[in-house]
């Protein structure tokens, strides 16, 4: 026979159940709102039954064996993948677009704007080479045409150091997650040591991963040792970030030398905290860093490279078939994979050999002939911008002072130059271009940065030469007339005319940044999904939690009124059965 | 598939949020009137727009050119019109001059008169375009004729051929003589610092009063310094002729006071500036060009040194002075030399006249020329400038309804989610 009080505790049990429930359905509507929360349900088991002497078994009621999530991490994991191409185009969106603005084309006040005013004056200056007024109208074209791209430039490298400290505020960004992610990595496993599961410490870790895999491309995956003990461990390109407790951060660390010729100074490269560097210029990386770091460096591929012709000889490298002529004047070079200090260099056009003076006290001990500087970016990032406007200056400078120096009987000074050149006048500098058929590498002394009008001229307008004979009059215009043949002439670039060049740059830049909003939409609508899928399997609803109150609060109920009816055939057991 | 009301309330959101971007884009185009405001919601548009505009810009510049070029030949022309007037005028006085005898008062009328147009006939060689110099060629600040008398020494160097010599009837010992005389640029000219020796000839100096046609020898040539002449007598020209035909010959001589009127030698011959030591090692010959459009020039400049001859100065000289010369002490057979000279001056009038005429005609045709390229930019501008307009800017029109449409699909879309998000079940529990 069983207990008298049997009835009565299969009841309470009941009750307790239901009351659980009942809380637990209380926290979801509590935390409907809970971003990255996970709706939490009930395992209801009935409790062991015990044998009812001989007549079968009879259940002693229910418990609660656990409280358990909805979440499916199949769901998480593409979502965290989705998530870092969304990241990466988002920071390549909004920085190409502040770029194009920066060129300000289709504008009356961009590049095209300013070239066509340069030009426009030259032609009225031809047609009236004598009068003071038309001299004043072209050199002031020509001051702010120089002055235009100085501002450019300025420009440009503030972009370049937000794109830096865009860099070091993901690394801040992933190093604080990390941190977070270890230490409820220990509370969970803390808390899951009774066998219980830490479901909101899990919800709050998985947002914490959702905000890193923005960041960067991750792998996280949760792993059962042989004990049964899990652990969860964060990697970034197969490298560890979390792995239980243990976490290695990552820091940056200012470059010592230049990439590129135009790179700002000091920009952060990424290390471990171990020491290794962390690349991110590869395919598979992802992410807003990559974002940032593609914008930072991108080249499109063109650094420095070239072929020793031999091996170092007193701490002098020779090489020959440079892809360009334009390097940092002093930095690190790569000879066959190893890195090698040069404190200057030397490049002589006549034989196309380049020469760097290295630095003293270095052993070479790589057998490659492949020399190069600095990484090649696959992207048209900042780099890339720069170096085409510097082409474009220097061909200009090139074209304008080459016409202009023929001028009076060869006399005349150059036109554009740099903001610190001296030999403007008399003896020949370094910009001279007396003799020349090709653009000297000394031309790459200008940058946009520098490119500066000839000021001699703006305090003398005798120095302006319209033409190449010495004793012609003063309405001859032969060298305005060749001067404005350059704005026609197809053969100056590559791409053609200087207004061509131009417009090729703007897009280029358009198309790009046109594809990475486009990307960043079609990522953004994956992601949306992605996000419609987790909501469908974790999210709260409202009316669900309605019935489950309903539900719950008839099982409490009926479970009170078994309290209750027990209570009467206690009464009826003790007080009626036996007349005392 | 599961739905839950955060679901909807998060699709709501979504939908609402791409509809306002939508309703952004429309108001932006709207507002500015164009389709892309950044190169990158369009990269061909804006593209061709950088090209239009620079067309557009280029276009414009040739204009003002062409038009500045139309004004300059403008300017020219009245002046080589005006000079064929007085210069018609003088033909008529020559005709009169080559007829019957007159008087004394009349000689005196017919010769102020020439001076008068002597000195507007090189005055129109001075006209100038807003301070230039308009055929001067590329000195464009120094004038044709001296507007002052000017006492700056030149020395001049005439490269003379066979066809500068002529042969002229002079009076000598009464009698009518055929004289062989090569004219030079000016008269009045120094007496000394000349060239000694002119094609194997020895040059020696005289003057027009001095001179004995009929005693010339033969191994030298006579320097008249008062008129400006290089006389020979037969057989020194026959000696020279075959020189002079083969290569010029130079000649070498200084002028140390210039008049009112008189050429400046800087724009007709080769010559040296004695005080600044200036030299001109060629006749002047100017191309002036102004771009009028893209790969076209034109030269809008004449060369004063060949419309205003020197020729034409010392042709017009001779004849006040021939007119001078005939006064009522003149012998018949003075008379007579005199007729005859105005005869051939006839010619060569009827010779600059048509010099003229072919100058006026070559700037009619350019004028043609500028006009039909002045409408042509024109057209082009309003093409090139139709063209950025169809490609960068939007359809008004069409830009408002889709304002409007989108604006109403905004508004059922509030609606809509309005209804739905404010619904649950609790609302029917009892």
């Amino acid at each position: 026979m069983a207990s008298s009080f049997f009835g009565l505790n299969v009841a309470t049990q009941g009750l307790y159940t239901a009351q659980t429930a009942l809380n637990v359905t209380g926290h979801n509507i509590a935390n409907a709102e809970t971003e990255g929360y996970s709706r939490q349900y009930v395992i209801q088991q009935a409790t062991r039954p015990l044998p009812n002497f001989g007549e079968g078994m009879v259940g002693t009621g229910s418990e609660i064996t656990n409280v358990s999530q909805y979440r499916s991490v199949y769901v998480d994991t593409k979502y965290w993948n989705t998530n870092t191409d969304l990241g990466q185009y988002e920071v390549k969106a909004e920085m190409l677009t502040q770029l194009e603005s920066l060129m300000n084309e289709t504008s009356d006040t961009g590049i095209s704007a300013h070239l066509s005013d340069l030009f426009d004056n030259l032609s009225t200056l031809s047609t009236n080479p004598a009068e003071d007024a038309m001299k004043a109208n072209f050199t002031d074209a020509c001051d702010s045409f120089a002055d235009y791209f100085n501002s450019l430039a300025s420009q440009l490298e503030d972009y370049q150091r937000i794109a830096n400290l865009g860099v070091k505020t993901s690394v801040d960004e992933i190093n604080r997650v990390a941190d977070q992610i270890g230490t409820l990595n220990s509370q969970i496993s803390n808390l899951e040591i009774s066998g219980a599961s830490a479901n909101d410490l899990r919800d709050e870790r998985a947002k914490l991963v959702d905000e890193l895999s923005a960041v960067i491309n991750i792998t996280a995956v949760e792993s059962t040792d042989v004990n049964g003990k899990k652990s969860f461990a964060v990697k970034i390109n197969g490298q560890t970030l979390v792995d239980g407790t243990n976490v290695n951060n990552l820091e940056v660390r200012s470059r010592e030398s230049l990439s590129n010729p135009e790179d700002e100074s000091d920009l952060y490269d990424i290390y471990w905290s171990t020491g290794q560097r962390l690349y991110i210029n590869t395919t598979s990386a992802s992410g807003k860093l990559k974002g940032y770091m593609d914008v930072r460096d991108g080249n499109n591929g063109e650094n420095f490279t070239a072929t020793a012709t031999g091996p170092v000889v007193a701490d002098t490298l020779t090489v020959s078939g440079c892809s360009k002529t334009d390097v940092p004047a002093s930095g690190t070079v790569v000879i066959g994979g190893q890195k090698v200090d040069y404190a200057s260099v030397d490049y002589d056009d006549a034989t196309g050999i380049m020469t760097f003076n290295l630095e003293p006290g270095q052993t070479i001990t790589a057998t490659g002939t492949d020399v190069r500087i600095g990484e090649s970016v696959d992207f048209k990032g900042i780099p890339y911008y720069t170096q085409q406007l510097n082409e474009f200056v220097r061909t200009m400078a090139w074209n304008f002072n080459q016409t202009h120096q023929s001028g009076d009987g060869n006399t005349g000074q150059e036109l554009f130059g740099y903001a610190d050149y001296a030999d403007y006048q008399g003896t020949a500098g370094s910009l001279d271009t007396t003799g020349l058929t090709t653009r000297p590498s000394s031309y790459n002394e200008i940058t946009i940065d520098n490119f500066s009008f000839n000021q001699n001229i703006l305090e003398d307008y005798g120095l302006l030469k319209n033409t190449v004979n010495t004793d012609s009059g003063e309405s001859a215009s032969d060298v305005y007339l060749d001067l404005m043949a350059l704005q026609h002439d197809a053969d100056i670039f590559e791409k053609g005319e200087p207004a061509s060049f131009i417009q090729s740059i703007v897009s280029e830049l358009g198309i790009d940044t046109k594809k990475a909003d486009t990307f960043q939409k079609s990522q953004d609508n994956l992601v949306t999904l992605i996000r419609q899928q987790r909501e469908a399997i974790s999210s709260v609803d409202v009316n669900e939690e309605t019935t489950d109150l309903l539900r719950f609060q008839q099982a409490y109920n009926l479970s009170a009124k078994m309290i209750s009816v027990m209570d009467e055939v206690y009464d009826v057991m003790i007080n009626q059965l036996v007349r005392v | 598939m599961r739905i839950t009301n955060s679901m909807i309330r998060n699709n709501t959101l979504w939908s609402l949020n791409k509809s306002e971007e939508l309703l952004n884009t429309y108001n932006t185009q709207v507002s500015t009137g164009k389709k892309i405001q950044k190169p990158s919601e369009d990269p061909i548009v804006a593209v061709r727009a950088l090209k239009f505009r620079s067309n557009i810009s280029e276009i414009k510049q040739y204009k003002t050119n062409s038009e500045d070029a139309d004004s300059w030949l403008g300017v020219t022309e009245q002046a080589i019109s005006n000079s064929t007037d007085l210069l018609e005028r003088a033909r008529a006085l020559c005709v009169q001059g080559s007829s019957d005898t007159y008087s004394v008062e009349d000689r005196d009328s017919i010769i102020s008169e020439l001076e008068q147009i002597k000195s507007q006939l090189l005055n129109e060689g001075n006209v100038n375009y807003a301070g230039r110099y308009v055929f001067s060629g590329y000195k464009t600040d120094t004038p044709m004729v001296y507007t002052s008398d000017s006492n700056v020494p030149y020395e001049i160097t005439q490269a003379l051929t066979d066809e500068d010599m002529e042969t002229v009837e002079r009076l000598s010992n009464n009698n009518i003589t055929d004289v062989n005389r090569i004219r030079l640029g000016y008269s009045d000219l120094k007496t000394t610092d000349f060239s000694a020796t002119f094609a194997g000839l020895t040059v020696v100096q005289t003057t027009s009063d001095a001179i004995d046609y009929s005693t010339m020898a033969d191994g030298e040539a006579y320097f008249l310094s008062d008129t400006g002449e290089l006389v020979f007598n037969d057989t020194a020209k026959a000696a020279i002729n075959t020189a002079m035909a083969a290569a010029p010959v130079d000649f070498s001589y200084q002028k140390t006071s210039f008049e009112i009127g008189d050429l400046v030698p800087n724009n007709y011959f080769v010559c040296e500036n004695l005080n600044t030591g200036e030299q001109i090692t060629q006749i002047p010959d100017d191309n002036m060009v102004y771009q009028i459009s893209y790969n076209q020039d034109i030269q809008v400049n004449t060369m004063g040194n060949q419309v205003f001859t020197a020729d034409l100065a010392r042709d017009m000289e001779e004849i006040i002075n021939a007119f001078k010369g005939l006064t009522e002490t003149s012998s018949e057979i003075e008379k007579d030399m005199i007729g005859d000279y105005f005869e051939s001056m006839l010619t060569k009038m009827d010779d600059h006249l048509n010099t003229f005429s072919r100058s006026r005609s070559i700037i009619g045709s350019k004028t043609n020329r500028l006009e039909l390229t002045i409408n042509r930019l024109t057209d082009d501008t309003t093409n090139f400038t139709e063209l950025l307009s169809l490609n960068e800017d939007v359809d008004m029109t069409e830009a408002v309804l889709n304002l409007s449409a989108q604006e109403t699909i905004y508004k059922a879309a509030m609606m809509a989610g309005a209804q739905i998000m404010q619904q649950s079940l609790l609302d029917f529990v009892r």
